[in-house]
């Protein structure tokens, strides 16, 4: 999960423990990046956005001294990120737990072949309707770019919920995609 | 190639071919199927435009880098939390009471300390506002390139450096801008390039480009370019890139077309006619004039100047696309 450099981070997590504060800045900018795409993309509003991020990182500093230094540092500091998006939710009434789907999320009405723009908006409209731990599993999966492994572990879900809430959620979203024709598969549909 | 008279029983696992959770062997078996079956060939073209429109939605991108203001805004914090973690001893020790000579002692230590962690707070407070004007060489991002960027956020996302660079070239070959005189003398091997600056590799030399520490892009065949907030911009010659998560969504502009990585290894060559992907790990996405397209397997593409996409038939010659797996035309 933290593509190499696990060294360079140990050695930093070393120094700040040591009381080097200002080792914790690389640290930062090196994975801010992760945790602010991983926040922006299951929160909306940027204030809400910017508080996540920015007590992830507080987080991360004040319990710096319970992290496993011989472990990765980024699967530590999403899941402190993940835990505060779970309590956003948790506020909201809502949980990053993968819940049973409902069909519904799914439109009955299909924009019709070649109308882009409407099965775009539907697209991102249906992802919407997912509950937020299915969106959770997307932006993991595609957008940090985790394994079905590393994903079930930061997320505390059995290996088996999360291949197959993945695969719950985009057979749904394919209804669309198929309904549609969104994507013109005719331009890719020939010979492989 | 005919179509299956009868529906295809083969269950091939879709999600397990684009998760990358497939063996080779499999991911070689389901190819061979979908070459004879156009049922299945139909399913995989709604998976793949599936992977592809959720690729798009989340992919990671730049502007989700850290801007010095949310790094001021954390560290100004952090300073509050007064290096919590840095000296956890010190509470693990009850002091003895006060009155006694050993309290007084430990009073006057206690104070002492707290003497020490104030000074050390404003020294540190003093040392990041310094080195937001000095480019250390573990943070080579987020820093401004003049003081006047730290009060203005567009000016400071548009013109902070990201990247650190190092010239490996044969002696009196140096990074040198385009228009520079001969004469003029070249630019360091080691330094911090300038955003949107034109620069051109010396005919043998390698120019090693590093940002947030784990991606590394190399330019090479003379290359020019300009380095922008979100990738680079190849005006000719060769850039490899291999990319970790932090350097998802950087891209490489050439003039047929741009290749935004997805994570992994590819090499951009713009050519006067087309621009040239070679993929080797990983998945890109490509966009030219009138196609988006993410790429996922290894292989060559070409971007040709009139915004088509073409196979590269083995001999550096492009061909065009019949469609293959690991290639999705978006719009």
């Amino acid at each position: 999960m933290g593509h190499g450099n696990g060294d360079l981070d140990q050695d930093l997590v070393l120094q700040v423990r040591g009381g080097h504060t200002d080792s914790f800045r690389p640290l930062v900018e090196k994975y801010w990046i992760r945790v602010k795409g991983l926040v922006r993309k299951m929160v909306h509003d940027d204030s809400t956005v910017e508080d996540i991020c920015q007590e992830t990182f507080l987080k991360a500093f004040e319990k710096l001294d319970q992290f496993d230094a011989n472990r990765e540092f980024a699967p530590w500091l999403l899941r402190i990120a993940v835990n505060l998006i779970g309590e956003h939710y948790r506020r909201l009434g809502r949980s990053l737990k993968l819940v049973p789907l409902d069909d519904a999320v799914v439109p009955s009405v299909a924009p019709g072949p070649g109308d882009e723009v409407m099965s775009r908006l539907l697209f991102d409209q249906c992802l919407e309707g997912l509950p937020p731990g299915y969106r959770m599993l997307f932006v993991l999966r595609h957008g940090l770019m985790l394994s079905y492994e590393e994903i079930s572990q930061l997320l505390d879900e059995p290996l088996g919920s999360v291949k197959v809430g993945l695969f719950r959620a985009r057979e749904l979203l394919k209804k669309l995609i198929v309904a549609s024709d969104c994507a013109g598969g005719g331009a890719e549909g020939g010979d492989v | 190639m005919k179509p299956n008279p009868m529906p295809c029983e083969e269950k091939i696992d879709f999600q397990a071919y684009f998760d990358q959770q497939a063996t080779l062997p499999e991911r070689a078996r389901v190819d061979r199927h979908l070459r004879q079956c156009a049922e299945c060939r139909a399913e995989f073209a709604v998976w793949r435009n599936l992977f592809e429109a959720l690729q798009r939605k989340y992919v990671q991108n730049a502007s989700d880098r850290p801007t010095v203001a949310e790094i001021t805004a954390l560290f100004a914090k952090l300073a509050g939390h007064g290096g919590k973690t840095a000296s956890p001893a010190v509470a693990e020790h009850p002091l003895p009471p006060t009155g006694s000579p050993s309290g007084m002692i430990a009073e006057l230590v206690r104070l002492q300390r707290w003497l020490a962690a104030g000074l050390a707070a404003c020294f540190a407070l003093v040392v990041l506002m310094a080195f937001h004007d000095r480019r250390l060489p573990h943070a080579p991002a987020s820093v401004p390139a003049s003081s006047s960027d730290l009060d203005n956020p567009a000016a400071e996302s548009a013109s902070k450096p990201f990247y650190t660079w190092r010239l490996s070239a044969p002696p009196g070959q140096g990074l040198r801008l385009p228009g520079a005189q001969t004469g003029t003398p070249a630019l360091p091997v080691e330094g911090s390039p300038e955003i949107g600056v034109t620069y051109r590799v010396p005919p043998l030399g390698i120019l090693f480009v590093r940002f947030h520490g784990e991606n590394s892009v190399m330019f090479t065949s003379q290359a020019q370019f300009t380095l922008t907030a979100t990738g680079a911009q190849l005006l000719s010659g060769q850039v490899t890139c291999d990319l970790h998560s932090s350097g998802n969504g950087f891209s490489v502009v050439t003039p047929a077309g741009s290749v935004t990585g997805l994570g992994g290894q590819f090499l951009v060559e713009a050519r006067p006619a087309a621009s040239r992907i070679t993929l080797d790990t990983g998945s890109v996405m490509i966009q030219t004039g009138k196609l988006s397209v993410t790429m996922d397997s290894p292989g060559s593409r070409f971007m040709m100047a009139d915004g088509s996409i073409r196979l590269d038939a083995g001999d550096n010659t492009p061909r065009p696309v019949a469609a293959a797996a690991g290639l999705t035309v978006g719009r």
